[in-house]
């Protein structure tokens, strides 16, 4: 069965910004050529690069660090090709790939579903998570000094309310409390 | 809900990458060794094997080969959604005939999905055919209702009430939960002035 939701990130604005520049270059040397072709002459606004693209040599340097920069680009364009993006949802309980059945939970639902249940806690402020992989870290800023409570509340209603989640692999919650804007 | 072509991406990305990485790396390589090669004071453009007019009608070919083929890969690689085509279910019980679209059964689950109070939005479409549909869904559940009971909703409810509309079981079914965040209304909290 091949996947709809759990995939990993695309490189669609990559490949289309690369696409698009190239694209642009070869269409206006295309008109460029067919106009020299078509009149016998160069088109006035362009003499002026030609006459300089003319005398280039093979040692000059611009040369030289242009066919540099065009490799580096095309290294780098490779780099991103190869690079496994992350994947943007969780595996369910649910999912079976016998029973053809996707069942994905969005990783930044699951973040909102935990800064909710943060923010509910008592004596937190505001909360901002992060969800990297199997790894959820919730920063929350309290008005109290003392902030292991606080962090020890937030990690467990945290826990709990994924826990729930029928989640393929579990999700560890860590807290961090800062004390901002108290007495 | 769109699906993006990852593989397909990947694919011309590398060798668009492989492509210049190549030619610059070879021009790279003739332009410092001109010296041992010999063409350290030979014009660049001296090294094609045809002159003006014949070099521009060569080049203007292959500069709209180049072009069309980066049209073709950029249309090709773009996201989209699950087709739309839809089909139409006939059930004959003996007294009549009913017909049912497959669209109408999308647009009427999100719409029972949206009138729950666990449901916040969902995005449902229905392809494949008569007797094996396929289901792709997206549910944003409201992070306030308990998560478990909207999950239940969509699993037990929702998806086997599309499926007796339909009369068939789903093929595939691909679904994804989402939970929105809380929309904050008017604070309900006394402001001591």
């Amino acid at each position: 069965m091949s996947r709809f939701w759990h995939v990993r990130s695309a490189r669609t604005a990559t490949l289309l910004s690369t696409c698009l520049l190239l694209l642009g270059i070869s269409t206006t040397f295309l008109v460029i050529c067919l106009i020299r072709v078509a009149s016998g002459s160069w088109p006035s606004w362009i003499t002026g690069f030609l006459d300089s693209a003319k005398n280039i040599v093979w040692e000059n340097s611009s040369l030289l660090a242009l066919a540099i920069g065009v490799a580096v680009i095309g290294l780098l364009l490779l780099i991103a090709a190869l690079v496994p993006g992350k994947r943007r949802t969780a595996l369910l309980e649910w999912d079976s790939v016998h029973e053809h059945e996707e069942w994905v939970a969005d990783n930044r639902g699951l973040a909102n579903l935990a800064r909710y249940e943060a923010e509910r806690t008592d004596g937190v402020g505001g909360a901002s998570p992060i969800l990297r992989g199997k790894k959820l870290h919730v920063g929350v800023s309290t008005p109290v000094h003392e902030t292991r409570d606080i962090s020890q509340s937030v990690q467990a209603n945290v826990q709990e309310v994924l826990s729930a989640i029928p989640l393929a692999h579990s999700i560890s919650v860590s807290v961090k409390a800062t004390t901002r804007g108290g007495q | 809900m769109w699906k993006p072509n990852s593989v397909r991406q990947r694919v011309f990305l590398a060798l668009l990458g492989l492509l210049l990485m190549a030619g610059g790396a070879c021009v790279a390589w003739l332009s410092w060794n001109s010296t041992q090669n010999g063409l350290a004071q030979k014009r660049l453009i001296d090294s094609f094997p045809a002159q003006m007019p014949e070099v521009g009608i060569y080049i203007a070919g292959a500069l709209a080969l180049i072009s069309i083929m980066l049209i073709v890969v950029m249309v090709s690689a773009l996201p989209r959604k699950p087709g739309k085509r839809t089909f139409i279910y006939q059930s004959d019980k003996g007294t009549g005939i009913s017909t049912v679209d497959s669209g109408t059964v999308a647009l009427a689950a999100r719409e029972a999905a949206e009138s729950t109070p666990e449901v916040a939005h969902a995005d449902i479409r229905i392809n494949g055919t008569v007797k094996s549909p396929i289901l792709y869904a997206r549910f944003a559940l409201r992070v306030d209702a308990r998560p478990m009971d909207g999950m239940g909703l969509v699993r037990d409810v929702l998806i086997p009430q599309m499926e007796q509309a339909l009369g068939a079981r789903f093929a595939r079914k691909h679904v994804n939960i989402d939970f929105q965040p809380k929309i904050s209304g008017t604070s309900a909290k006394t402001t001591l002035t």
